[in-house]
């Protein structure tokens, strides 16, 4: 049996029983790891630490002592994400040689609940991109038609053989479970692309210490899992405040149990007509009306209901984020950390040669762009204007909830995942814009996002839906999604 | 009425054409509903794209980067751009940002954090980490001692005199 296709759940219960033992499976990931490599999405594998870590856990599985509610699970984290002694890159040449002597929060309480992190992901330098073609370690493919054998559970057999089909990567794992981070839609759009749940926390609920900045003010650890419950389980173990994280809230999310079968009766679920926007396929709205019609049949109450600056979201993004970026990355000068390139005779010539050597040009031209909007000429049109825009979209989400919606359901991307070739024809900014046109509101306002994969398109590629709920209701929102998970029943991949 | 289970789970597969439902669920054509078939119900969810665009003539000028400019935000930024791509890649930048000028935002406050209504916990005023500076220079590529080691301060940094040559031929050709 392959412990790795179940869900977290059916793994920790086997690890228990001792059906599996937490080196077996921990040698199992690593393999599975080694054997999907051509896919790019580790840029550093801890087998050593990983081994060891489960070793610690088979003990304590003999021992039955003092077991937590991870342990033995192998994930997988972001390169973002501070890991003690382990490389943490963000995907960029500044900090190829960075070994931090900490390790994020995320992290500590993840391998404090026995978690074995099997290595760090892949992503766009500084997290700046939902593609993961713009890493300085090369792009990620996607599983989907990456040509490795795989079929699908619940389904016929299929093998898909199809070779020289890259599309567009995953910013974190698809093993079991992952954390990774989501500040305009990094989490959900590829989970959205590569068939899994892509979950954004209400900003706050779970600390961002040790995850390395982009944008303070929406960047938020994000969780990716095969199942809704896997994705709770996880969020029980990682949410709550911190000390280290001043901006980090007080929730009631430990040790997280969603409700066996999650109940619609009395609900009532918003579809915010803006997030129809140009481009949006024709399967995608398909899809979006018949789970939207299911949750009706279901005791659901539907409302179209409109948010009108949905589409100033993106613009207002395309401020915020260079700003608040132009001020977060003046830390990388090569003196305390990172890449530094020698230049004896000036300080600023030091710093300049530096930045300019560990920094691509997306990064380069955020830190620009971010500089030019904070001008003094400027600061007034742009960057006060953005905010006050953010104010606004905010405000879209409060009358919705006020008016008694307590869900709000859309697409996550407009289409299923694109070629490789095509992606990146399309420049950065033109990818963001299209790509977070329906991920990046929630990131403004703060409020907690899940995508759940639905169904398979013509190509056999995976669709998926967005649920977004008021901050703090993360518990609610889950179930939600747990709900939709239960009755759609996605084709979820096995590789052979 | 449903035929269906409590808790039948539908199979959403390629072709749509096998729904576990047993009443009509008819395809609506993109253009709309056709006329020799109508949908029993119409769904929440729209059909057709929502699309209010924003309209050019609303928006202000196009600006047009100078090498002032570039020069006055290398030095901010201390990266380098001067070359036609980084130009352009500003310039499409600031247009975009300039589609947020068309919004009303009369009498708005601007939000900052969406954490503006909660205070903030403080720490204590006591110290409880540190004892970290070997394992902290450690992550340095140049120290000396105990210190990070930085070259002189309040010296200019100027690119060499060829620099910003290409960037002053292309305003030349552009200006022609």
């Amino acid at each position: 049996m392959n412990h790795l296709l179940g869900s977290a759940k059916d793994v920790l219960g086997c690890l228990r029983q001792g059906s599996v033992s937490a080196v077996e499976l921990v040698e199992a990931a690593l393999r599975q790891q080694e054997n999907v490599a051509r896919l790019n999405a580790f840029i550093s594998r801890t087998s050593e630490t990983a081994l060891k870590a489960a070793d610690e856990s088979q003990k304590r599985y003999e021992k039955k002592d003092n077991t937590g509610p991870l342990e033995g699970l192998p994930v997988a984290v972001k390169d973002n994400f501070c890991t003690a002694g382990i490389p943490t890159t963000c995907g960029s040449k500044m900090l190829q040689n960075y070994v931090p002597p900490y390790s994020a929060t995320v992290v500590k309480r993840l391998e404090r609940a026995g978690a074995v992190i099997i290595g760090k992901t892949n992503l766009d330098e500084f997290a700046m991109g939902s593609g993961t073609v713009d890493s300085s370690f090369g792009p990620t493919r996607n599983i989907y038609r990456s040509g490795i054998r795989y079929q699908f559970q619940n389904q016929q057999e299929l093998k898909e053989d199809a070779s020289n089909v890259p599309t567009e990567g995953l910013d974190g794992d698809w093993f079991i479970a992952g954390g990774s981070s989501d500040t305009g839609g990094s989490v959900r759009n590829p989970a959205s692309y590569c068939g899994v749940v892509g979950f954004k926390p209400s900003y706050g609920v779970v600390p961002r210490a040790g995850l390395i900045s982009l944008v303070n003010s929406m960047d938020v650890p994000g969780l990716f899992g095969r199942y809704v419950d896997d994705v709770a389980t996880m969020l029980g173990v990682v949410a709550g405040q911190d000390s280290q994280d001043s901006t980090s809230v007080s929730s009631d999310l430990s040790n997280l149990k969603l409700p066996e079968e999650p109940c619609l009766d009395g609900l009532v679920v918003g579809i915010p007509r803006e997030y129809h926007c140009p481009g949006v396929s024709s399967e995608v709205v398909d899809m979006w009306t018949k789970v939207a019609d299911i949750m009706e049949d279901s005791g659901a109450e539907l409302r179209q209901v409109s948010m009108p600056h949905t589409k100033y979201s993106i613009l207002c993004y395309s401020v915020l984020n260079p700003c608040e970026v132009a001020s977060n990355f003046t830390r990388y000068t090569g003196v305390e950390y990172g890449h530094r390139v020698d230049a004896s005779h000036s300080m600023e010539a030091m710093y300049a040669l530096t930045r300019s050597a560990g920094l691509n040009d997306v990064v380069r031209g955020r830190i620009l762009a971010g500089n030019y909007f904070l001008l003094r000429e400027n600061k007034e049109k742009y960057y006060k204007q953005a905010l006050k825009v953010r104010r606004l979209i905010l405000q879209d989400f409060e009358n919705v909830w006020n008016s008694g919606v307590d869900f709000l359901l859309t697409p996550v991307t407009l289409s299923a995942a694109m070629r490789y070739s095509e992606f990146c024809q399309i420049d950065n900014r033109t990818q963001t814009a299209t790509q977070d046109i329906c991920t990046q509101a929630s990131n403004m306002a703060g409020v907690p996002a899940v995508t759940v994969p639905v169904s398979l398109n013509g190509e056999g590629l995976p669709l998926s839906l967005q649920l977004m709920a008021p901050t703090n209701k993360d518990a609610a929102l889950l179930s939600v999604a747990k709900w939709i998970e239960q009755r759609v029943n996605f084709p979820r991949m096995c590789i052979s | 009425m449903l035929k269906t289970t409590r808790h039948s789970s539908f199979i959403l597969n390629r072709s749509w054409s096998f729904m576990s439902r047993t009443y009509e669920v008819l395809h609506l054509s993109r253009k709309g509903i056709s006329s020799s078939v109508t949908r029993e119900r119409v769904s929440k969810v729209p059909q057709h794209p929502v699309t209010t665009s924003i309209k050019e003539k609303e928006l202000p000028p196009k600006t047009k980067v100078d090498l002032q400019l570039v020069q006055l935000l290398e030095k901010l930024s201390l990266v380098d751009f001067a070359n036609k791509e980084g130009v352009a890649r500003l310039e499409a930048a600031i247009n975009l940002a300039d589609k947020l000028s068309v919004v009303d935002t009369d009498g708005v406050e601007p939000m900052i954090t969406v954490l503006e209504d909660r205070s903030l916990p403080l720490a204590d005023d006591e110290v409880t980490t540190g004892d970290m500076s070997e394992e902290l220079l450690g992550c340095a590529v140049k120290t000396l001692e105990d210190y990070f080691v930085v070259p002189p301060g309040n010296i200019d940094f100027a690119q060499d005199e060829e620099y910003y040559h290409k960037l002053g031929e292309n305003e030349e050709k552009k200006a022609v």
